[in-house]
């Protein structure tokens, strides 16, 4: 037998031990939380149809009202009030685990963290509040890992506001996504899995240019951002979705040196606004001349598809 | 009376879960993978003609797309396996091998584990492989290549000298 199958024989053997367990959900119990959330998400989108025409009719009728962050928010079919706001101050979440009780849950937003990276505006209300409320209580109770004696756990801060029927608001937050717990409800729940409930719900649209970080000391973003802008000093067009893939192309995996364009002095400076699927903003600046954008600690040079992506987007 | 949907995550979703688990590492992630791609498949169920090749390409198009990874190509550090099921505490050994398979695969970036997962888990071609990531069979080939240099610096799976 050939080195490459017994390569294979191996590899083959040793995934099916790995993976020899079994799920804690039945199928029964699966397909019913699927068809829950399907039918979630069905709302979601005719919610989200209405809303587009109705804003369209809006902008005709009436000017423009903007609160807060300048981001169109998540429209539900009953709003019973405001969507709950952030705290004046970014979050603190290094200290001791957060608790609340939830209550009934009307709106949820994503706040920023001290320490902890520009986001977009993410909010969840209605509907998609309560799914996320459910989606939280029906987590298990947290259980420590073995591994997170020793791990050495990165800092991924992240908060939630969360607005109650009754009025009021609580703050939900860690200062990490892995090996934490906050307490919901008097019951410790895994805090990676609390704000993925909420960031599987969320709908996030990239700040407008004249809102977005200028040089974004922020991090990397993912591998696949969901939204997206281009700016420069006279432009500020959102990216499709579409055209959003392209450029998240590009991070799929680390691209190698380009030459970059030669241009004059009268070159106009893009920034490329990006959001990831955690509503963390990052901004790329060109510097004007090298089709080469730089962000705090990281460099990208566009493929051609993204480029193209790029002076498609400007010569609309 | 069961409809074709719940029939088909009876038969098949313990199967999927398995190749969710193989890709997240952590049985509540795999679950949420996987009943992520099940919605996909619910929302369009009448005009899927082949359901499980649908929902094995939405779970790893779901994967590649949730799992950050640094720009840079760091890979996180804290991406290791979770804990075993309550079952599995009889089995100290295959315990062990699972913790250090999941470790070693978790040291792959996302679209070398997916491919792993599909070639050698889900017994899938590099044409069937391709189609569910949405990439080239090239890319395959050069994904599964890349991903078995770096696992054959795994003492797990150089054990046996099979690998090195």
């Amino acid at each position: 037998m050939s080195e490459t199958s017994h390569d294979d024989g191996r590899l083959r053997d040793l995934l099916e031990q790995a993976a020899r367990t079994t799920p804690d959900l039945s199928p029964a119990d699966r397909s019913t939380a699927v068809v829950r959330r399907g039918r979630a998400a069905r709302r979601r989108d005719r919610v989200l149809i209405g809303a587009a025409a109705l804003a369209v009719a809006a902008a005709v009728a009436v000017p423009l009202s903007l609160h807060g962050d300048d981001v169109p928010e998540v429209a539900t079919p009953t709003p019973a009030s405001e969507p709950v706001g952030c705290p004046a101050a970014p979050a603190d979440v290094t200290g001791p685990a957060t608790s609340a009780d939830l209550g009934e849950v009307t709106s949820v937003r994503l706040c920023p963290t001290v320490g902890g990276p520009v986001l977009a505006s993410a909010v969840l209300s209605g509907d998609e509040a309560a799914a996320f409320a459910a989606a939280v209580r029906a987590l298990p109770a947290y259980a420590p890992e073995d591994r997170c004696a020793t791990a050495s756990v990165a800092f991924e801060p992240w908060a939630l506001a969360i607005g109650r029927a009754d009025g009021g608001d609580v703050l939900v937050g860690s200062g990490t996504r892995h090996c934490s717990s906050v307490s919901i409800d008097g019951v410790r729940r895994d805090a990676g899995a609390v704000v993925q409930a909420f960031e599987d719900r969320a709908v996030l649209e990239a700040p407008r240019c004249d809102q977005a970080p200028a040089d974004a000391g922020l991090g990397p973003v993912a591998a696949r951002p969901r939204a997206g802008r281009i700016c420069t000093e006279d432009a500020d067009v959102p990216l499709s979705a579409e055209q959003t893939r392209v450029l998240g192309g590009d991070f799929e995996e680390p691209r190698g040196e380009r030459r970059g364009r030669s241009c004059g002095p009268a070159a106009p400076a893009r920034r490329v606004v990006l959001v990831d699927e955690r509503g963390v903003v990052t901004t790329w600046t060109d510097a004007g001349c090298a089709d080469v954008f730089h962000t705090d600690g990281a460099t990208w040079a566009p493929s051609d598809a993204a480029l193209q992506v790029i002076e498609d987007a400007l010569s609309r | 009376m069961s409809t074709p949907f719940e029939e088909f995550v009876t038969a098949r979703s313990g199967a999927l879960w398995r190749s969710a688990y193989l890709l997240t590492g952590d049985r509540q992630r795999a679950e949420d993978l996987l009943q992520t791609a099940l919605v996909k498949a619910w929302r369009r169920w009448g005009s899927i003609e082949r359901p499980e090749a649908y929902v094995r390409a939405a779970i790893a198009t779901t994967y590649t797309d949730w799992w950050r990874r640094r720009w840079s190509g760091e890979v996180p550090t804290d991406a290791v396996p979770d804990v075993p099921g309550v079952a599995e505490h009889a089995d100290p050994t295959g315990v062990e091998v699972r913790r250090d398979v999941l470790a070693a695969l978790a040291t792959l970036p996302r679209g070398q584990r997916a491919v792993v997962v599909l070639r050698y888990f889900d017994d899938l071609t590099e044409q069937q492989a391709a189609d569910a990531l949405g990439v080239s069979v090239g890319t395959v080939k050069s994904q599964t290549s890349r991903a078995l240099a770096a696992l054959r610096t795994s003492p797990l799976f150089a054990t046996e000298g099979e690998l090195s």
